[in-house]
């Protein structure tokens, strides 16, 4: 425990240093806690937008945990002391965990103050506020456990960016819904979905406990799996030869895109997922709200991949590389 | 029991091994180097002795302790300095430094005085609230390398130690490496490709290819003997040399 508080340390003092993405997360704050909800008068979306806008923030920032330090080849060098290799996703866990509910839950204050300030009341009951608290730690303790513990075992950034997604979202969907049921205004039927979903939560969370506790030092390098481009890049790469230096920076670009499977799943999950969400529990209403959740995800995936373009170049050096042959 | 100890040691990546039936017996308050050519195995070698890795054959004993079983114990005894710095570059020298303090068990009183101490001694001094990005190689490595001796370790691993360091610097590091080693009884494994330098502080060395070691001698009988001499002088380059092409010694 005292070894994750060290971890805890770090994580935070890199996040203080980060002065950029806090102002962003603040601008955010106000436009979902305060714009959207005083505009609007609809709790509900600016409820679900707040749900949502967390787990998007939270899910780079799980890929980037430990597959990030292993870039920066900072991880090697953590490893090679006498920290338990459990320690370290348990310490990071927690910083995200806190990072989500803190998010959360000042979307969530905002929310009822400008509510109360604009006249129309909380919007919700004691209970309702209770109980989406509640499953909001349970289901960003369950993230943050499997994202760190994917991104430990992820060789590059890419490969923990499409990890992570695929637990991140489906979780990110769960809570939505549970937020639907919730708005449903009836004790019951939350309690039982509302257990039912904790019940998955807590299962998810002790397999993935029981995995981290075996962690050791060894695993972090044993388990990786290092992408490798494989044979049908090669059959890719054979055809037509580019005259430019811009296609064949593009050729590179499209082969490298057309290996990365995991992403484009998640792709095509984001693109469905919020029109199958309003298919499911209907209305006008809702179809709105699963435009603008699809409207609010979809610039991430070529957000990541410009963000992965030549910054990643960098860490990997083969910018350098490009730089020498004369591709730019 | 006061020896590093590898026997018979194994590993393999796939179908590539890394390291092939490995012997090496390091004593303690040696200052040792590992050579040998790129992929030779000398860095899984480290890997494998501070329980990064896990040996497929053979055993590896560090002081009596394995590196599995026993890893934490392991590498609260090293120190690692590696080629590539491994520093939280956002952060200043003194949150790399103490975060690292902390992990080893270091009480912040006795980490601040040994941090300036080392600080003082390769001039980073007024640097110790600075952002490390935006530092040169050397200074980087000089971070790194005050962070490796920082808990007074018991073995330094050094990969490359003088690579991006200036002649000054260099002969600092020399200097202060042989005192460790002599005064303190640390024992010192590097690996490097600075022939001239593994002349001057090394005690013994081990020339690995394929991941196996093909020769070991300390440099001192090797200055006695009357093979590989250039100018009247022993010359670690003509050994060196002269082993990588034929695969073993005369």
């Amino acid at each position: 425990m005292k070894q994750s508080g060290y971890v805890f340390r770090m994580q935070l003092s890199q996040f203080k240093r980060e002065r950029g993405m806090i102002i962003f997360y603040i601008a955010c704050l106000a436009v979902i806690g305060i714009l959207v909800p005083f505009f609007l008068h609809n709790i509900n979306t600016s409820l679900i937008m707040a749900a949502f806008l967390t787990i998007m923030f939270l899910k780079p920032m799980l890929s980037d945990s430990l597959a990030g330090e292993r870039e920066r080849k900072t991880l090697e060098s953590l490893l090679s002391t006498p920290i338990n290799g459990k320690s370290i996703i348990w310490g990071k866990a927690i910083f995200y965990l806190l990072f989500a509910v803190c998010f959360f839950t000042a979307n969530i204050l905002c929310i009822l103050l400008t509510n109360w300030l604009s006249g129309s009341g909380s919007g919700l009951d004691v209970w309702q506020w209770m109980s989406i608290l509640v499953f909001a730690i349970c289901n960003f303790s369950t993230i943050s456990v499997v994202g760190v513990y994917l991104s430990a075992l992820s060789g590059d950034l890419r490969t923990a960016n499409s990890k992570v997604a695929l637990a991140a979202y489906p979780f990110g969907l769960l809570f939505i819904v549970f937020l639907s049921v919730v708005f449903l205004n009836d004790v019951i039927v939350t309690v039982i979905t509302g257990g039912i979903f904790l019940l998955i939560c807590f299962g998810v969370l002790l397999v993935y406990g029981v995995k981290i506790s075996k962690m050791r030092q060894s695993h972090y390098f044993e388990n990786v799996k290092i992408k490798k481009t494989g044979k049908a890049n090669e059959r890719r790469s054979t055809g037509i030869v580019p005259k430019s230096q811009f296609a064949i920076v593009f050729r590179h670009e499209w082969k490298y895109f057309l290996t990365l499977k995991m992403l484009l799943i998640n792709f095509a999950i984001l693109c469905i997922a919020p029109a199958v969400f309003a298919c499911l529990f209907g209305g006008e209403n809702k179809l709105n709200i699963a435009v603008l959740i699809t409207a609010l995800m979809m610039p991430r995936v070529p957000a990541n991949l410009i963000a992965y373009s030549m910054a990643a170049k960098k860490y990997i050096k083969q910018g350098n590389l490009c730089y020498r042959h004369r591709c730019m | 029991m006061n020896q590093i100890e590898f026997r018979e040691v194994k590993k393999s990546f796939g179908n590539t091994a890394a390291i092939d039936g490995l012997n090496l017996s390091i004593f303690e308050g040696e200052v040792y180097a590992l050579l040998g050519h790129n992929g030779a195995g000398k860095t899984t070698a480290l890997r494998l002795l501070l329980g990064l890795l896990e040996a497929d054959e053979g055993n590896i004993t560090v002081f009596g302790n394995d590196p599995i079983k026993d890893g934490n114990a392991v590498r609260s005894m090293c120190g690692v300095l590696s080629e590539d710095v491994w520093l939280y570059e956002p952060l200043t020298v003194y949150d790399n430094l103490i975060y690292y303090a902390d992990i080893y068990g270091m009480n912040r009183m006795e980490a601040g005085k040994r941090m300036d101490e080392l600080l003082s001694r390769f001039d980073l001094l007024e640097k110790k609230n600075v952002i490390i990005k935006g530092f040169s190689t050397g200074m980087k490595k000089k971070v790194a390398l005050i962070r490796a001796m920082l808990h007074r370790p018991r073995i330094l691993l050094l990969d490359e130690p003088t690579n991006g360091l200036d002649p000054v610097s260099t002969a600092d590091l020399r200097s202060i490496l042989l005192e460790l080693a002599k005064e303190q009884g640390t024992t010192i494994i590097m690996t490097t490709h600075n022939l001239e330098e593994v002349q001057k502080i090394c005690d013994r060395i081990s020339i690995f290819r394929h991941g196996k070691n093909i020769f070991t001698d300390s440099i001192s009988k090797l200055k006695d003997s009357s093979h590989y001499m250039e100018q009247g002088k022993f010359s670690l380059e003509k050994l060196y040399m002269d082993i990588e092409k034929n695969g073993v010694s005369k």
